[in-house]
């Protein structure tokens, strides 16, 4: 099982540490070199830094050069909805990639990412509705 | 008619002054205050400071009552999904983007959005039609791979002389019109016969386009 994941912020990095402990082949693209050492510094893993490729995850030919075509899953986390939207219809109508995640913040998307096969997940909305279920009182 | 463009660029402002001029009521949306604040000095209050990705901005610019979106900005994934936001969101009937980056032409067309202006693609477009001078690009069909082309046939011409059934036409593609030197138009049965100077209409894709060329004018 191979992932793909387009930036290297919070959420990229947890990803990344998550997968590569169940076993994933992960490669992770971030356009900023700082936010790829913050991944790799700390940990003695080698595999690690193999992982990391400084690229632009909206641009086709940085998206190839992580090795989309081989990719099963491509999670996009980065920080602009426009941007992860871009990239999620790159992976999925370019590439054709089984799997596509989307981050989002904002506003809800409309149906057609849906229908396309992309999964969208509105995670301000998620950790909204998740502390809203942890208050006791409601 | 209501017309939004995305991004003040030299295009964007030229575009919204032909259209103000032409008396169409035009939102001019632009991410870059300065810039902003230029076009409403030029053009009189115009423009609007915000994020054409961002749903709450194009609701109050009044997309919903838009009939055409342009989308002019240098980032094509602003381009892309402005675009979108404002077919499947807003309704509105057209729109057209401009494409920055020639390697996402590909992803624009699948997507449908209805009008893709690639300024690479229409420069490169030029130089080879300057070049061949015989192959020149109509319209792109839809939003399917296929597009409408004009071969005038030269002089010398291998095909001049010979009947449309003779002709080894390449796979997808189809002559749907002829124009003759005079001005009439004919539809092509097989036993037209090719006259110098006579203009081909022919649908066929950007792969065929060589082999096309090839059958009508013997060039390669």
């Amino acid at each position: 099982m191979r992932a793909l994941i387009v930036g290297c912020g919070w959420i990229g990095r947890w990803l990344s540490h998550e997968l590569m402990d169940k076993g994933t082949n992960v490669t992770i693209i971030d356009n900023d070199p700082e936010n790829l050492r913050r991944l790799s510094s700390g940990s003695g893993d080698s595999k690690i830094a193999d992982a990391c490729i400084l690229g632009d995850g909206t641009l086709r030919e940085d998206l190839e050069r992580a090795g989309i075509m081989q990719a099963d899953v491509l999670i996009s986390t980065l920080n602009r909805d426009a941007s992860n939207l871009f990239t999620a219809q790159l992976a999925r109508e370019v590439f054709g990639v089984d799997q596509v995640i989307c981050i989002t913040r904002g506003d809800p998307v409309p149906d057609v990412y849906h229908s396309k096969g992309i999964e969208v997940f509105n995670i301000t909305r998620l950790v909204g509705q998740s502390l809203a279920a942890s208050i006791k009182e409601l | 008619m209501y017309a939004i463009i995305l991004g003040c660029s030299t295009t964007g402002l030229n575009l919204a002054k032909e259209l103000l001029e032409q008396g169409h009521e035009i939102t001019i949306l632009e991410k870059d205050r300065t810039r902003s604040d230029q076009a409403n000095d030029l053009l009189g209050q115009i423009s609007i400071v915000g994020d054409g990705c961002q749903q709450q901005v194009l609701k109050s610019i009044g997309l919903n009552r838009a009939d055409v979106f342009i989308a002019l900005s240098g980032t094509d994934e602003d381009n892309l999904i402005s675009c979108q936001l404002a077919k499947h969101v807003f309704s509105v009937p057209k729109t057209i983007a401009l494409i920055n980056n020639p390697n996402n032409e590909e992803l624009f067309r699948i997507l449908g959005v209805d009008v893709r202006i690639s300024s690479t693609s229409l420069i490169l477009q030029h130089i080879e039609e300057e070049l061949s001078a015989s192959v020149v690009h109509m319209q792109a069909l839809g939003s399917s791979a296929r597009e409408l082309v004009s071969i005038t046939i030269p002089p010398d011409a291998s095909a001049v002389g010979k009947r449309i059934a003779d002709l080894n036409m390449p796979a997808e593609s189809l002559i749907s019109l002829i124009v003759t030197k005079g001005g009439n138009t004919r539809f092509p049965d097989e036993i037209f016969e090719l006259q110098p100077n006579d203009q081909a209409l022919v649908v066929t894709t950007p792969e065929k386009e060589l082999e096309v060329r090839r059958v009508f004018t013997g060039v390669d």
